[in-house]
């Protein structure tokens, strides 16, 4: 099978590429710097012949209108089956450009022959993203601000488990969404205070009311839209519903319980 | 084999499952009350709250307008005549005793443990592998029902600072919640009405036999070989049935006491034990986070309390605030009706409900008395804890709880405590311990064919769920005593 990856210079992306060639399959990295060029916004040329498509890549400086179109070229250019990898942050009531912009595109992805799996929070080795942007967090000295006092809850996803259902979907394509997390959430508070024990980082934590946040937060990544951490904070600050939980298909992969130590 | 289970219930459907899966001709015999009935609702209520109905009819408590009378005195324990008796509204939780519980019994819990498995893959029991796996084992067969903000900080933060004393993790029930190919719950907060998806666990859901037989059964005779029943039909007439190898009651204890009375198998009076049960609101500080998000209405927490001063054991389950609640609230709060929604919801959105149990040595028991004319008195029992003594074990329980929780955002009200009936928790039984006055088959001693798979055989009865013990207790049975 010849698969092509989105994103492949991410975490993920290059955990999933490796895997992909284990099982003996052809891998084909897709990005600016790699040999086949391609850039978001631009569609999938034939010459490369793909069966399956995994879309990891994601713009956080674009404007949702302007992902949605990116997304639009990308699955017009490409019949095969799709896999988009969306977040849970992505639902219908989400306040923050990165969960409005994935939201929108599983719609997109489910209507060209495409499904999308709703990862948590990725953790593992050489993972970036939110994870990534906690730890940093978390490790500057003294004071640490805990956003909506600790309270949303986060579903977390191991980046191996996750890898592992990305690739039961590239050989058995379903058309509904997964649900791609443990299956017990965790709290914002817990995460941090695991991240902090696991670094061995003793400060005060500071939990920080919800209001003054969001108002700050939502100006912010207004102001200064590469900023990523004001745009991935905001997305706590709205949760799925159980409701909207309850519509996503399980996964066939067993998730793993959060724990930094595996 | 040719085989008569009586009762519809979880004991008598594991019953029924496996005796047909080992090709034995299986009969099941119930009273039959089936949702085509009459949708008559009564007010039944439980310390002051009305009770969960079954998709809207009261069919669970009806009375069974033929054969013999059951008389209740200052006791109200809760049977059912309908076809899938409690099951079909119960609060689904599916936890085992623990080894501590059953530490006097003839035959341990660890001899359960292959049943325990077994009924797991048959039914949904949603639950995560927590704290109370090391207390009660790992039987989970799908994923947990997803709690509220503030019931999964509250656990988060016990097991942060555990106790020794106390077990808390997230609650284990019977419910559909979805696997990779099959939809589950979908949180819309109807359970107390009854679940409109049929995605909570009842034996209704369940084939019952090949063969099914409307009749309340009165008395059973028992020849060398063959057994013979004798009861009245869905009219009231006299009906017989007979040749069979084996029968197995399965109705509940107050039924079959009756029925063993009736059938001179067992002594005229007999001590009924129960679990008391009271209902605890407790207060959730705003740190542990807010109720938003959830909206399911079964049980989302179980803490296990070990009060080490006097050594009882007590049980809690801790429901969320949900919408049904207002509205049950102002029919119980005095003058609740002129208090503002809005006023009662600010208030409400604070408070968590927690049902707690206590064992038999805690709680009182219930007489039982034969009455020659075929009918059963059931009455308090006098020489055994009364109820002053209760009110003093549930305010020393909630005392020593109150240690704990508090510091963990969820404060006990002590002043709003009310209590059941005795009974009214429905987790009784232990009227004929196996190995004192039942053999490790449950028969009735000088019985040869006659098997008693329900809670009266149970050796004693532990605070906190019990269907899950029984239905293994009831499937050991039916596999052993076929061999």
């Amino acid at each position: 099978m010849r698969v092509g990856v989105t994103g492949s210079t991410s975490g993920i992306g290059d955990h999933l590429i490796k895997k992909v060639l284990k099982l003996g399959h052809t891998a084909i990295p897709l990005g600016r710097t790699q040999i086949n060029s391609w850039r978001l916004g631009e569609g999938i040329s034939q010459n490369l012949k793909l069966d399956v498509l995994v879309h990891l890549a994601h713009d956080r400086s674009l404007s949702v209108n302007s992902n949605i179109s990116a997304a639009e070229v990308l699955c017009k250019s490409f019949g095969g089956h799709k896999i988009f990898l969306s977040s849970f942050s992505a639902h219908s009531k989400s306040k923050s450009i990165y969960g409005k912009s994935k939201y929108e595109l599983e719609n997109i992805f489910s209507k060209f022959n495409g499904n999308s799996l709703r990862a948590g929070i990725v953790y593992g080795s050489n993972v970036g993203g939110f994870f990534a942007n906690l730890q940093n967090l978390v490790s500057k000295p003294l004071v640490t601000p805990i956003p909506y006092r600790g309270s949303p809850l986060l579903f977390t996803s191991h980046i191996e488990d996750l890898v592992d259902e990305i690739i039961i979907n590239l050989e058995f394509p379903k058309n509904s969404n997964i649900f791609a997390a443990h299956p017990v959430p965790i709290s914002l508070q817990e995460l941090v205070i695991n991240i902090k024990e696991a670094a061995g980082i003793k400060s005060f934590t500071f939990p920080m009311p919800r209001e003054p946040l969001d108002s700050g937060l939502k100006l912010l990544s207004k102001i200064v839209p590469s900023v990523s951490i004001a745009d991935s904070l905001l997305s706590l600050s709205s949760q799925a519903s159980y409701e909207e939980i309850s519509r996503l298909s399980m996964p066939k992969t067993k998730f793993r319980a959060f724990d930094l130590e595996i | 084999m040719k085989i008569a289970v009586i009762g519809s219930g979880p004991s008598g459907w594991v019953a029924i499952k496996k005796l047909s899966e080992l090709g034995h001709e299986v009969t099941m015999i119930d009273t039959g009350l089936i949702e085509e009935d009459s949708f008559a609702i009564e007010e039944n209520k439980m310390v002051g709250l009305s009770r969960k109905l079954y998709l809207g009819s009261d069919l669970p408590y009806r009375k069974y307008p033929y054969g013999p009378q059951i008389k209740k005195i200052e006791v109200n324990p809760i049977y059912s005549f309908a076809r899938g008796g409690l099951s079909l509204v119960w609060g689904a939780t599916m936890l085992p005793y623990s080894r501590e519980d059953t530490e006097k019994w003839p035959i341990s819990i660890s001899e359960l443990e292959p049943e325990f498995e077994e009924i797991s893959k048959l039914m949904p029991i949603a639950g995560s592998d927590d704290q109370l796996s090391s207390v009660y084992g790992r039987f989970i067969s799908r994923r947990p029902i997803l709690p509220s903000e503030r019931i999964l900080r509250f656990i988060e933060l016990s097991r942060r600072n555990s106790n020794p004393d106390v077990t808390v993790g997230l609650s284990r029930i019977a419910v559909e919640t979805g696997t990779a190919d099959q939809n589950g719950c979908i949180y819309c907060n109807k359970c107390i009405d009854g679940c409109p998806k049929d995605f909570i666990w009842s034996t209704r859901l369940t084939k019952l036999g090949s063969k099914q037989l409307k009749m309340r059964v009165t008395k059973l005779i028992e020849n060398i070989g063959s057994v013979k029943i004798e009861g009245l039909g869905i009219d009231g007439t006299f009906l017989t049935v007979d040749k069979f190898d084996k029968v197995f009651l399965a109705c509940g204890p107050v039924e079959s006491f009756r029925i063993l009375a009736n059938s001179k198998m067992v002594e005229n009076e007999v001590l009924l034990r129960d679990s008391a049960t009271f209902f605890l609101p407790m207060l959730a500080l705003p740190r542990l986070g807010s109720a938003k998000s959830n909206s399911f209405a079964l049980s989302q927490c179980f803490i296990r309390f070990n009060l080490k001063l006097v050594n009882y054991v007590s049980q809690f389950q801790i429901y969320e605030y949900s919408e049904d609640l207002i509205s049950r609230a102002r029919k119980v709060i005095p003058f609740g009706r002129s208090i503002p929604r809005w006023l009662l919801k600010l208030g409400l959105k604070r408070i968590v409900v927690s049902i707690g149990y206590l064992g038999q040595e805690q709680s009182p028991a219930i007489q039982m008395k034969y009455i020659e004319d075929g009918s059963v008195s059931l009455s308090l029992f006098f020489n055994g804890v009364t109820l002053e003594q209760r009110k003093k074990f549930i305010s020393e329980t909630v005392k020593g709880l109150s240690g704990f929780t508090s510091k963990r955002g969820l404060i006990p009200l002590n002043f709003l405590i009310k209590t059941a009936q005795p009974g009214e928790g429905v987790h009784f039984g232990a009227w004929l311990p196996m190995g004192q006055k039942s053999d490790l088959l449950g028969r009735p001693l000088g019985s040869n064919n006659i098997h008693v798979i329900d809670s009266s055989i149970l050796p004693s009865i532990a605070p906190g769920p019990i269907t899950f013990t029984v239905m293994a207790n009831a499937l050991r049975i039916a596999k052993k005593s076929v061999q």
